[in-house]
């Protein structure tokens, strides 16, 4: 059967507002606005209560090097000489190898006012990672830490995520309490819930495009759904973020009300953990020729919901929904500690247990014929726990290729290899290739 | 000096640990609880009548952890996790962890997935050095594992029981320190491999026993005369979960002394003493919350790192002339941390010295690099 495609309109958008974000970090010194580093799993609306700011964020800088592979093994380079270990996540490694030789995808290293983490234990490099930043830059730093968790019966009860709240909170408020003194900004409660309430609005919109992609023929690649991330990702609290999810929901509602597909002749479909990083991408477009389309991985779902108290994945729970949105700083922090420990973006850091019932539903419900794992090495969060999926996934008679790669590293990113590997699963899935897209 | 036959006791300790763990529990009637990492309370399993054991590997090639956690994650992890696997541990009525570095963490949880055990806890253990922040909330966890130890074990843990417990493990802590403190001499009385094999021990052993054997060397012990022996180049080692005797015992016998350390298995386990304290679980926090920084708890805040000072102190303390850095390769916690320790120690004015560890110990290269090292040193 041959599906029709075309392009998504919103996509140009996405990578315009991708290069907005960054012409306006490389301009932030100069302009006098505020620059702050951090991890991508900072609570970033916090922020907001600052006033207007821009973020560099660690991986999708990262990510932004590894575009460009000699870029990448220069930065990656440069920390290896300052003897740092070259099994050390990539995203890292180039990132302050962007730092140490003041070169980045778009010039020099922007100098940030101040550095902040979210120390959340999924990837335990987040607080040495930003802390070595405001070393070296001679910046002030400010680290939250993020409670690990593992429920002694099935799943992680609810009181215990009520009991962890107070802890998260408490950190907010010393961040705030420390941004103040740092920035001479005074902090503006409206601000902070106004971004939240965007953020949410956000996730929810993404969530409900993840959803989208259940549907027979897929409506978009995942690497789309890569591009169309980043806004969500570098801001996903303004308002011109959820006006831009509100514009990608509708149009992938109409490609899937018209049966437009992301590929022509999709004959597979397979499901995607962990990261897909952009350096694998090109390996990974060699699915479309056996007509496999990867309709979703661990990674995007994660920004638009989790894992719900029946191991199910399900959509972050709207304000709407919930009855009553925050009103002041207090009702804001306690909702962002809360989702942020019960199912918000967090869904790779969840016991192994939640990790495996998940993959279970993901397969189920985006009604997919086996499952790809990438392993990046150095990215042992990400990792964690993607061998035992693929065996329980096994046992159960669906079918995983396991393969290596790396976040931003060239040198550990062998595309060959990849290919032969995919060819080979394809192969024993009965996929011939030729595709029509 | 110290005598061989008062040292091998410990090591046959280490050697027949298992054996050990199987013998006390058909005395004692008692459980077994296998832990990962020295941030886990053993005070409060030992309270509730259970034996807490540090599961470790075996330093043997393997490939049965190969299809559970990815090659590239640090060889005490994949090993650890082996052993359960091949059944070393079956005698374990459980496991528990307080938590520490992603990687052993996995290792914990296919553990549970694979190897069979009565009882498991999982303890959150905040990753920054801020005692009076998060101590609230380590007390109400401690609180929590007492509860579940009381269900699982049957016996109730009395205010007194804590308090014994923690007199006991104090009074081991003590006797290392009094240990360590001898190694200040110019001719120290203990090797580092000794001692390691002397504190890797107590981890395996019912401190009652365990403590009475360390008063025996402590009784028997005296510092050497340094006319008997030219003194040697003082070295400290500085590292993560590395347990095996047979490296400082290499080190040294290339004509050095290692006479401190700041491993996961040697002094970051026993140096700090929970304080007196009107409430034993707020004392245990501060403990735990307050013992040296692994590398992975080593972020504060606002910036400051913990264990540069502290490293700093032992290297001063200890008169030490250059440090041997050992890692598991893939151990990011280190990793990250090493460079900046480097720089710290060269700013000091201490040469370092980097040794990259698997599973079994590269001999030839451990030794060459030592060496070259030592005479580096001598010739300064």
């Amino acid at each position: 059967m041959t599906y029709q495609t075309k392009p998504l309109e919103c996509f140009d958008l996405a990578k315009e507002l991708r290069a907005r974000h960054y012409r306006d970090v490389m301009s932030s010194n100069e302009e006098g606005r505020l620059l702050i580093a951090g991890g991508n799993s900072f609570p970033w609306e916090l922020a907001a209560g600052l006033g207007e700011f821009e973020s560099l964020q660690g991986e999708p800088w990262g990510g932004a090097i590894a575009a460009q592979p000699d870029l990448a093994l220069a930065c990656a380079e440069a920390t290896d000489a300052r003897g740092y270990g070259r099994d050390v996540c990539a995203y890292v490694r180039v990132f302050w190898g962007s730092m140490f030789l003041d070169r980045g995808p778009w010039g020099g290293f922007p100098k940030p006012a101040m550095a902040v983490a979210l120390n959340h234990t999924h990837c335990g490099a987040q607080g040495k990672w930003f802390q070595t930043v405001a070393e070296h830059m001679g910046v002030p730093y400010f680290c939250i830490d993020y409670p690990r968790m593992l429920p002694s019966g099935p799943l992680l009860p609810e009181s215990k995520v009520l009991q962890y709240v107070p802890y998260l909170v408490a950190q907010y408020e010393r961040f705030i309490e420390w941004a103040e003194s740092v920035t001479g900004r005074e902090y503006d409660d409206e601000k902070l819930v106004s971004a939240l309430l965007h953020k949410r609005r956000t996730q929810v919109l993404w969530g409900q495009v993840c959803e989208l992609q259940q549907h027979v023929p897929a409506p978009l690649h995942l690497r789309t759904m890569l591009n169309l991330m980043m806004p969500k990702l570098l801001w996903g609290f303004r308002r011109e973020a959820e006006d831009f999810y509100v514009q990608v929901l509708d149009e992938v509602k109409e490609r899937v009300a018209q049966g437009i597909a992301a590929l022509a002749d999709e004959r597979a479909r397979f499901w995607f953990d962990f990261v897909p990083s952009y350096i694998s991408l090109g390996a990974l477009k060699y699915l479309d020729e056996f007509g496999a389309v990867l309709v979703g991985s661990l990674y995007t779902s994660s920004f638009g919901g989790g894992c719900l108290d029946d191991g199910t994945w399900g959509v972050v729970a709207p304000f709407e929904e919930l009855g009553r949105a925050p009103q002041n700083r207090g009702e804001a922090l306690r909702d962002i500690a809360y989702w942020d420990l019960k199912r918000d973006s967090r869904l790779n850091m969840y016991p192994l247990e939640y990790k495996i019932r998940c993959a279970f539903d993901f397969v189920r419900r985006w009604k997919c014929d086996g499952v790809i794992l990438q392993l990046n090495r150095g990215e042992k969060g990400g990792c964690c726990g993607a061998l035992e999926t693929r065996l329980a996934l096994r046992d159960a008679g669906i079918p995983c290729l396991v393969c290596e790669g790396s976040a931003a590293d060239p040198r550990d990113m062998d595309p060959v290899q990849v290919k032969n590997s995919i060819e080979s699963f394809m192969e024993s899935l009965g996929l011939k290739q030729g595709s029509l897209s | 000096m110290i005598k061989q036959e008062t040292i091998s006791r410990f090591r046959s300790a280490i050697e027949n640990r298992h054996q050990y763990a199987r013998q006390w529990k058909e005395r004692t009637g008692g459980k077994v609880l296998g832990y990962f990492c020295c941030y886990f309370p053993e005070e409060l399993a030992y309270a509730a009548g259970v034996l807490p054991v540090r599961i470790v590997s075996n330093h043997e090639p393997q490939e049965l952890s190969n299809m559970h956690i990815p090659g590239f994650f640090c060889s005490f992890c994949r090993d650890a996790l082996a052993e359960g696997l091949k059944g070393t541990y079956e005698y374990l009525d459980g496991i528990a962890m307080a938590h520490t570095c992603r990687q052993i963490a996995q290792a914990y949880e296919s553990w549970l997935r694979h190897v069979p055990v009565d009882y498991h806890y999982y303890l959150p253990m905040p990753a920054l050095a801020d005692s009076d922040f998060f101590r609230p909330w380590v007390v109400e966890e401690l609180g929590e594992f007492q509860g579940s130890l009381e269900n699982w074990t049957g016996n109730k843990v009395s205010p007194s029981a804590l308090e014994n417990a923690i007199e006991l493990y104090n009074t081991g802590r003590r006797h290392l320190m009094s240990l360590y403190e001898m190694r200040k001499a110019e001719t120290p009385p203990i090797s580092g491999g000794e001692t390691m094999e002397v504190v890797l021990s107590s981890m395996f052993c019912d401190k009652v026993e365990h403590n009475q054997w360390l008063q025996n060397v402590l009784a028997n012990i005296s510092v050497g005369d340094p006319a008997q022996r030219r003194p040697r180049t003082r070295f400290m080692l500085v590292g993560g979960e590395d347990h095996d005797p047979e490296l400082p015992h290499l080190i040294e016998a290339q004509g050095a002394d290692i006479v401190i350390d700041d491993m996961c298995m040697g002094s970051r386990y026993f140096w700090n003493l929970v304080p007196d304290g009107k409430d034993p679980l707020a004392a245990l926090a501060t403990r735990y919350l307050e013992k040296p920084s692994c590398p992975v708890k080593d972020i504060s805040a606002t910036m400051d790192r913990a264990r540069q000072k502290h490293l700093l102190n032992l290297a001063r303390d200890y008169g030490v002339e250059g440090v041997i850095m050992v890692y598991q390769k893939f151990c990011d916690p280190q990793e990250l941390d090493m460079p900046f320790l480097i720089q710290t120690f060269k700013e000091a004015g201490i040469p370092t010295c980097v040794l990259e560890l698997e599973t079994t110990l590269a001999r030839g290269q451990v030794q060459t690099r030592v060496q070259a090292f030592l005479e580096t040193i001598e010739l300064e």
